[in-house]
């Protein structure tokens, strides 16, 4: 069996997590004195900071155990970690199958110089291999190792793992050097990211709720002369105000960073947030243009790399790392996605619209909806208040096929189905003339097989 | 050799104007392949493999284990001394059942005759469904693994079904109803695939 082998992460862990148990229900207990629940008035204050510290202790107590009893090992091949208490659980994670490696530093640890390292391997909910917490610098160290050996580092290395032994190994040593150089940054300002934020439809409906039932409120106040009504506002707003305030803050600061084959992005105001992406492992790409941002040219980019997206989850809500731009001008988020694939332009690609026939079925969407395919990419947008264009690299579909159900039969239309590894990209396109639909499949089942490629140099 | 074609099947006309629309062409698709491919579902090349009738069989073994017991059950319930809308309910749930055990029961052969495969230099093709028609392309340079599976039902009818995995789970590319010899064959075949071309992510 499995020995308790490896190092155990920071001393302080402990104490980082025990003080955000403890931080909720000391919450849970200011609430209540500020808003006058009877519970608290019953009991005496002695006793209630007790009870706050005596359940911190338990809850630390538990997080110290969890932290002694968990260890990790960076082998040569392979990272293990081993956790557990009275189930012993061992969890390994081959080097070529690291997705991508991110240090997050929740706002706590932060004080303390601790990050957290998660380390994302393909999977579903539980990808994610965290060691928390090691201190900054043995983080961010461990960080670049691990994606030198994951075959992601901007260092030269031809060992990415899809590329077969097919591939031309001449051809990447004389691409690779020149990456290395090519950098990009983009940082998204402070008075973009709020006005971005802020200008969305559901932050505007959700305003426009809270405001209805305030004034609602109030006039049920004046004429009833029982204000009850005024609070059932509050908690909207309060709602509204934290879902921008933890948008506007853990996107503070945005920074994506390209150097050579890797994407790092930074963001977060209280908890930072550092990922590195190798560019290898990008299975797609999102952009997002919601109806009231096409007015002012902006775009909304995410990124599809295999363990991201809903399932993966993470600590002070940082999850979401799938957002490669959160606020940019689409001509800075379109320019991104051609340098990210090489120097294919995504709206210059071959495409082929939808018809008139479609208008039956699709009826809000098909006016804007058009596939393009060429030998690097297929792109497939769609949308009629949100429209989105999923940009999936011919080189990371899996497999792809063709459907047809009973009315789109009696209409000449088909779906084209692309299917890529699990994640949030979806380049279907649907409802498309038949014919357009077997040209497409017909052009794009020779690209499939191809070993891969190393990606094209960035123009 | 001849496919057998339901009279349902659509012809696509590519008129020349619809041929200009077309314009995935030019960046190698050969010219007149639209053309030449005038049945949505048209295999590529050759033709498609057909599956053994004894998956018609299975099929309609399984709608009647399915079924039955709901028809059994609703026409006891009609049967007894129970009050007028107990046993209307079960009347009503007998024919429910046994309509759906009728159209299950005729489908089954035109479903298995609908399904198909082939193999080409590289990758393997399916197609499948009556209402719901799909066609799925899988690559040798992305399969991850081949099973091949066969209940007792399936056992005692000499036949076996063929899953084709790829790192994507929405590639449900099955393949019921295949000679168990046949099926045994493919995945020899499919497996040397994947040894050779390798597949990552």
């Amino acid at each position: 069996m499995s020995e308790r082998e490896g190092t155990r992460t920071h001393p302080l862990t402990p104490l980082a997590e025990g003080v955000t148990a403890a931080r909720w229900l000391a919450g849970i207990v200011i609430v209540g004195l500020v808003t006058g629940e009877s519970w608290v008035r019953h009991v005496p204050w002695w006793a209630a900071v007790l009870g706050v510290l005596g359940l911190g202790l338990l809850a630390g107590g538990g997080t110290a155990a969890g932290w002694w009893f968990t260890r990790y090992v960076l082998d040569t091949t392979e990272l293990r970690q081993t956790s557990g208490i009275l189930v012993h659980t061992s969890r390994r994670v081959p080097y070529e199958r690291i997705q991508s490696v991110d240090v997050t530093e929740p706002f706590l640890a932060r004080v303390l110089g601790l990050a957290q390292l998660d380390v994302e391997s393909a999977g579903g909910a539980d990808s994610t291999t965290s060691l928390k917490y090691l201190p900054l610098h043995e983080a961010q160290h461990m960080r670049a190792w691990l994606l030198e050996r994951a075959g992601g580092a901007d260092a030269a290395d031809h060992t990415t793992p899809d590329a077969s032994d097919h591939a031309d190994v001449p051809d990447a040593a004389e691409a690779v050097p020149a990456l290395a150089e090519a950098t990009d940054r983009i940082v998204v300002p402070l008075k973009q990211l709020v006005l971005g934020t802020l200008v969305r439809l559901d932050v505007a409906l959700t305003t426009f709720a809270a405001v209805v039932l305030f004034a609602v409120g109030v006039v049920g106040g004046i004429l009833a002369q029982d204000w009850a009504f005024v609070f059932f506002a509050v908690p909207v707003v309060l709602g509204l105000g934290q879902m921008l305030t933890t948008r506007i803050v853990q996107n503070w600061g945005f920074t994506l960073e390209r150097r050579g084959r890797t994407l790092r992005i930074e963001r977060g105001l209280l908890s930072r947030v550092s990922q590195t992406v190798p560019l290898d492992r990008v299975q797609g790409l999102i952009v997002a243009e919601p109806m009231v941002w096409r007015r002012l040219g902006w775009a909304h980019l995410e990124v599809d790399v295999a363990g991201y997206g809903a399932g993966s989850a993470g600590d002070d809500g940082l999850e979401d790392r799938a957002t490669l731009l959160p606020v940019a001008s689409r001509a800075d988020a379109l320019a991104l996605v051609t340098r990210m694939l090489g120097g294919v332009d995504v709206e210059a690609v071959p495409r082929t619209s939808a018809t008139r026939k479609a208008r039956t079925l699709d009826p809000l969407q098909w006016k804007r909806r058009w596939l393009g395919l060429d030998d690097h990419v297929l792109v497939s947008r769609r949308g009629r208040f949100r429209l989105v264009t999923h940009v999936a690299p011919v080189r990371k579909i899996q497999s792809a096929g063709l459907t047809q159900g009973p009315l789109q039969r009696r209409l000449g239309l088909a779906t084209l189905v692309v299917h890529a590894p699990p994640g949030p990209l979806l380049a279907d396109a649907e409802n498309l003339d038949s014919s357009d639909v077997r040209a497409a499949l017909e052009r794009l089942r020779p690209l499939l097989d191809r070993p891969a490629p190393v990606v094209g140099p960035p123009v | 050799m001849g496919r057998s074609r339901g009279s349902r099947d659509l012809r696509l006309p590519v008129s020349p104007r619809r041929a200009r629309r077309v314009n995935l062409d030019g960046v190698g698709l050969a010219p007149g392949t639209v053309e030449r491919v005038t049945d949505l579902f048209a295999a590529p090349q050759d033709a498609w493999q057909r599956v053994s009738p004894a998956l018609a069989t299975r099929d309609r073994v399984v709608a009647a284990a399915f079924w039955l017991p709901f028809a059994v059950a609703g026409v006891v319930v009609a049967v007894l001394p129970l009050p007028v809308w107990a046993r209307v309910l079960g009347g009503a749930v007998a024919v429910v059942a046994l309509v759906g055990l009728a159209v299950d029961w005729s489908l089954a052969e035109r479903r298995r005759a609908r399904r198909g495969y082939l193999e080409t230099d590289d990758e393997v093709l399916l197609t499948e469904g009556v209402m719901f028609r799909s066609m799925t392309v899988v690559p040798y340079g992305r399969l991850q693994y081949v099973d091949v599976e066969a209940g007792p039902l399936q056992r005692r009818l000499g036949i076996a079904t063929l899953t084709v995995h790829t790192a994507s789970p929405r590639t449900a590319a099955e393949l019921p109803g295949l000679p168990a010899d046949e099926a045994a064959r493919l995945r020899g075949v499919l497996t040397e695939r994947v040894r050779e071309r390798g597949a990552g992510v």
